[in-house]
Formats: C-alpha cells, structure tokens, sequence
C-alpha cells in the first residue's frame, strides 16, 4: 500500500491536524457551555458516547458545575435519565433546580460493594433509558479492566459516562477517551479554578485553562437574591 | 350453545412427571389399588398394559417411575390451571377427573373464530405440559364423549347453533358406545344386545328402552341430544394469589428450578389476566424438607403482566440469596397487585410525541431493586420546606408520580448537601459571603441559623452555618 493510500485512510490522522480538528461541521459533542473549552474538544462538547474521567483533589472545586451546562442540555434534548452512581453526598434538589435541571430526571443508585457498583452501571448503560451517567467509584478497588469495559459499553450503547476520581490515579493507565483535571489556584489575585486536559481524542494534552464556571456562589449579586425571594413568598402564598 | 372439552387423558401421571427431554425416555405409571392407571409411551413401548399390575409393571422395566393416584390432589391441580381457560370465557367448569369444560358461544367473535379460539387453548394447556383432546358439541356430555373419543368435530369458523348441533350429533352417532358415562353394567347389556354406537343407541324408541334400562340412561340420552337440562357448576378465579408446585425429587441447583419457576410465572400471568391487574410485588418461597425454607420478595415499579419480566428479575432477586441446598417445595404468592390503570405515565403518546413527564425507567428499576435491594435507588424530589434538610427528598416510584412540582430556591445553594451536618472549626474557613438567616420549623424545635459561603484552605467552596454555637458545614458549592 502507497503512503498516498495509506493517508486516504479515514482511521489515520496526522499530527498536523490538530489545530483544525474540531471542525463546525463534526459537531457531534454535548456543548459543554464554555466556548473556549469546546474548541478544544473533539466533536466540540463532551463526548456522547464515551467515558471521561474528571480527576480532584477535593470536593467543591467545582467539579458538578463544570458539567452542569451538559446535562442541562441532555435534559432539554432527550426524554432520558441522569443516573448518579454512588454519589458522595447528597445531590442537592434546590441547588439542581436552580441549575435548571430537572430533578425529575435524576435517578439515584446506591450499591453495596464495588462490584455491585460496577454491574449497576453496567445495566443502567444497557437499558438506554439513561442519557448520562456519573459514577462515584472505590479506587483501590478500580482496575484498568474494568474502566475498559465501562468505555466498550459506553461505546456501544452511545451513553456519556463521567467517573469522579482522586488526583493521586491521574497516574495510573486508563483507556478512557477523555481525561480531565480541575484544579484551585491560588494566587495575589484570588483563588481561580483550572482545568487541564490529560488525554484527548485527537489532540494534545492542555494544561491550565482558566474557567468561569457558571453558579458560582461569587456571582450571586444582591438583586438576584432578592428577586428570588419575591418568587418564593409568592408561591408560599 | 357451544360446548368446548378439554380433555387431559394424561394428566394425572404429567402433574407429576413433567416430560422434560431427559425424563421423556424413562418410563413412568401411576398406580391406583395397585394396577397401573396412567402411563406415559415409554412404558407403553416397555410393554406395559393399562390394570396390569405394579409387579408386572417393575419387572418389565428396571427404573420404572412409580407414582401413587391422590384423587384430592388431582382435583386440586385441575382447579389451578382453570385461569387458563378462564381467559377465554367466564364459563368455565371442571370435570372430575381429567375434563375442562368451557361454554364459549360468547367468545368466539373476541378471539376471530372458533379455530385460533380452540388453538389458544390447545397451545396454553401444552406449554404447561399437558397433551389435550377438544372435543367440540353442542352440550357438555357430548362434548365430553367427543373429546374422549378423540373425534374433532368439522365446524366452520363461525358456527351458528343449529350446525353446531347437527354436525356433533353427525360425529357422535359414529362413536362408540364405551365412552358413553353410563354405568359399566348397562354399557355392557347394550353391547350384548348388539348395540356399539350412539347413533344405534339414539335411533332405539325410547318408550321401550325405558322399560328395560332406568331412567339415568334415558335422562343421559336427552342431555346427550341437548334438549335436557344440564346445569354445570362454574368455576369462579380465586381472589389472591398463591399457587405451589411439589417437587418429587429434591433440586439440586438453579437450573433445575427455572423450569417449576415458568410454570408458576406462567400461573400467576394467567390469574393476572383474568382480573385485569398487573403484579407490583411477588414472593416465591423455596423449602427444604425440614424447615421453613427461605422467601425471596421481588419488586415492580409498575404493574408487571409478562413471564419474561416476572422471571428475569426473579432471577435476579435469586442471585443475591442463598437457595437451600436441596428444594422441595416452591410457592409463589402475588401479595401486592395492582390495576393496570395505573401503570403510570407511557413513554410516548399515541402519535410517538414525547410527554412533558418522562416515563420511568421501569426494567431497570425492577432489576436494581432485584439485584441489590429496595433501597438502592431513589428518586429525587423537590419539597417546599425552607430548612436546608427538609427541601428534598429521596422517593421510590409511587410518591415520585403523585408530584411533579418544582418550587423556586430563595438563595444560592450548594450541589452537595450534608446529610446530616458536620461539625468543623471556624479557624479552617473564609467566611466569604453572607450571612442568610434561616430561621423556620419552631413546631419542631428550634430553628435559628446564619448561612455562609466560605472556602476552605483546601480551595473548596463550603456552606457553613452557625447556630448561635458551633459551626457546622452543610455542603459543598461542587
């Protein structure tokens, strides 16, 4: 087979074309509600059929916001569910709400053990009636094995799939698509949440790109508390 | 009148030897005042004759399946399996020993004709493991006699009475005299007299017949031609649940179960049809010979009306449980039923347009449930509560469909909520904005606390409060 052939090839990307990959037309992602993360992103949003990893160092950095936008237009699009896997806490339904999610739409699971874990999420990827799934998951328990399976499944049955894990297995090999850290910052000018991109589907890795993620409690101003408070008493009346 | 028989001429041996593909070549009778009542064709092809005696039969074949005749239990067996026929009309009754009888002149339109009607019943009575001969007539006895005989009556799809009548009469006049129910001595004087078919039987005046018989060969005979009065007792579906199935040899392992397991499924499917309801919660319970046995509870979301629904989550339920080691006995019992009517919001209207509501996602609920437990999903739902704890709450499916409203937040809230509270030190956190003062619910103690958003040293965004003592976190701003 000539080089020329082989380049015709659809499976075969260059290196050189990076920078124009994420093409208009090629779309196919869920908009992740920040523009200058989007560019970035094969198929311009998070993948729909995919498992991404989102790597912390603690909660509340604000790892649930980054992709609330997404599931915000999950919920509009499609008529399916949001399944949580093993949340750490509790998903708050009045913070959701005034996220515009629909709470309604948010299925809760809580297994026993890891591997009961692993065969909800197997299942809940299977039946289709879920759009996106977030999973929480042991990690000394977790094996390369299995996210590969998550990944296969996911793949298969065109389920968005995002585990949460600690930085420390930022290290550690994984055969998922997309690989996401997010980081505080501190610096003079106050505290700013970062996030850099690990691993990328067509692409090189990203490091450190400032985010303005929406809800933050900062950009609550006065008035809108207020005029939230008048929508309250209105329906208590 | 359209008079259907279902004969079983087998089933009081199949009711216990069930002809799976490994027993189908054992050879298996059923005993009665120690002569051989029923047999199944491998004991036919051993040579074994119908009265012969138990001795004969066990030295013809060396592992001859030998079971005993409980008249009461074959009684009981044949009134279990009445909901499937009560599916195709109300008019259902039974008769001892081997006869399902069922009145379906009303019917026939329903099912598009007399023959996917007769059908129907032929293909449920055999998934259960039944070999059945319909006999088709115009009264029940002749039905009945039709049925033992074997003899199909040719009838249109859409028969009218009369036709109904003349051509089982047609079959009848050709049928011997020995399936007639009279009394062995008086069949045996008509032979004698020459006299083998019904049709020799009917032709005879009656005036003279009923001087040399009694009057029951001349009541039977005008039951027969269908002019008599014939009341038939019918057979009304029980009101719950609870069918059980007595194994002969104990099972050992899973396997061997699924097939008692379909046959209660399909049971249950059957009762559930009848009265129009679909399954929320079944209960199968598995016993050992000497205790109690274990019972395995299986959940719905909604109303569940399939074997294949009911089985797989069955299944499921059964894989976290440890079965005894040897099962004798199983039972299955509907404890909790429910209307189809409310089987909740369809996916889709009839058009295919989505609804503002979205279904459940039924399936996968019942196999979480039945895999891991009630208690390993939740639903989320908004209350209008204005203390933080008391704003939510995690529901199952029934109190998830009777609310659907939302209710407008009065401040900024965090996306993961402690439950409960916990405690922390002042000293670890940035107040950076506040305080919200919430102060609610003095019908259940006091209330009073002041709301901050705060960071961590870690750079986590918190929500703490204070309340008037100590400090507590309640969430994280994620």
């Amino acid at each position: 087979m000539s080089l020329q052939n082989l380049l015709s090839k659809k499976f075969i990307w260059r290196a050189c074309d990076l920078t124009d990959l994420p093409r208009a037309e090629s779309a196919s992602g869920i908009p992740t509600g920040i523009a200058d993360l989007d560019l970035l992103l094969y198929g311009r949003g998070w993948p729909r059929d995919a498992l991404v990893e989102v790597f912390i160092d603690v909660h509340g950095c604000g790892e649930l916001r980054l992709l609330m936008p997404a599931l915000r237009h999950l919920i509009r699009e499609e008529a399916r569910w949001i399944a949580w896997v093993n949340p750490p806490f509790v998903p708050y339904a009045p913070a959701l709400g005034s996220m515009e999610i629909d709470v309604h739409r948010v299925l809760l699971v809580y297994p026993n053990s890891h591997r009961e874990a692993l065969w909800a999420m197997e299942k809940i990827v299977e039946s289709g009636s879920c759009s996106a799934v977030l999973a929480w998951l042991s990690e000394h328990e977790l094996k390369a094995k299995q996210l590969r399976r998550i990944q296969t499944r996911a793949k298969a049955t065109r389920v968005w799939v995002t585990i949460f894990r600690p930085m420390q297995a930022v290290v550690d090999p994984s055969p998922a698509e997309l690989r996401i850290r997010l980081r505080n910052l501190r610096s003079d000018a106050g505290e700013k949440t970062t996030l850099s991109i690990l691993k990328r589907k067509g692409g090189w890795a990203v490091s450190d790109l400032p985010l303005q993620l929406q809800g933050c409690p900062d950009d609550f101003s006065a008035e809108r508390m207020a005029g939230h408070w008048n929508q309250w008493r209105q329906v208590e009346r | 009148m359209l008079w259907l028989c279902a004969h079983l001429p087998q089933m009081g041996l199949e009711m216990f030897h069930r002809s799976s593909a490994a027993s189908r070549h054992q050879a298996a009778v059923v005993i009665d005042e120690r002569k051989v009542h029923l047999m199944n064709s491998a004991a036919q092809e051993a040579g074994i004759g119908l009265g012969s005696s138990l001795a004969t039969a066990s030295s013809l074949v060396d592992d001859l399946a030998c079971y005993k005749r409980d008249e009461q239990a074959e009684k009981e067996y044949l009134e279990k399996i009445i909901p499937i026929a009560y599916r195709l009309t109300p008019r259902v009754s039974v008769s001892l020993p081997y006869d399902l009888m069922l009145e379906v002149s009303g019917s026939v339109k329903l099912f598009g004709g007399l023959k996917p009607l007769v059908r129907l019943l032929e293909r449920s009575l055999r998934r259960i493991g039944h070999k059945t001969f319909i006999g088709t007539a115009h009264a029940p006895c002749a039905a009945r006699v039709l049925a033992h005989a074997e003899v199909a009556t040719p009838l249109p799809n859409y028969p009218d009475a009369s036709v109904v009548r003349e051509n089982a009469l047609k079959c009848l006049r050709e049928t011997s005299l020995e399936h007639a129910e009279l009394q062995p001595s008086d069949i045996e004087r008509l032979f004698s007299m020459g006299i083998r078919s019904f049709g020799e039987l009917i032709d005879l005046p009656r005036h003279e017949l009923g001087q040399r018989f009694d009057k029951s060969l001349l009541e039977y005979l005008t039951r027969l031609l269908g002019s008599g009065f014939d009341p038939q007792k019918y057979a009304s579906p029980v009101e719950c649940f609870q069918s059980d199935v007595h194994l002969l040899e104990p099972a050992k392992d899973r396997l061997s179960l699924d097939d008692h397991m379909q046959q209660l499924a399909l049971r249950l499917v059957h009762w559930l049809q009848s009265r129009q309801l679909g399954v929320l919660e079944a209960t199968w319970t598995f016993k050992p010979y000497d205790d109690d046995g274990i019972t395995v509870p299986v959940r719905f979301s909604h109303p569940q009306t399939r074997v294949p629904g009911i089985l797989e989550c069955s299944e499921l339920a059964l894989d976290a449980v440890e079965l005894p080691s040897e099962v004798i006995s199983i039972s299955l019992e509907a404890p909790r039923v429910d209307s189809l009517l409310n089987a909740g919001p369809v996916e889709k209207d009839l058009l295919g347009t989505h609804q503002s509501r979205p279904a459940l996602p039924g399936e996968l609920l019942d196999r979480l449930t039945a895999r891991l437990g009630v208690e390993s999903w939740r639903l989320l739902r908004n209350v209008n509560d204005h203390r933080p704890e008391y704003a939510w709450s995690p529901v199952t499916t029934r109190a998830f469909e009777r609310d659907s409203t939302s209710f407008p937040t009065p401040g900024h809230r965090p996306l993961w909520l402690f439950e409960p509270p916990m405690p922390v030190k002042r000293k670890n956190f940035e107040l950076l904005k506040g305080p919200e003062r919430i102060e609610s619910g003095w019908w259940e103690g006091r209330f009073l606390r002041d709301y901050f958003v705060a960071r961590h040293e870690s750079g986590s965004l918190c929500w703490l409060f204070n309340d008037g003592e100590e400090w507590f976190q309640h969430g994280y701003f994620s």
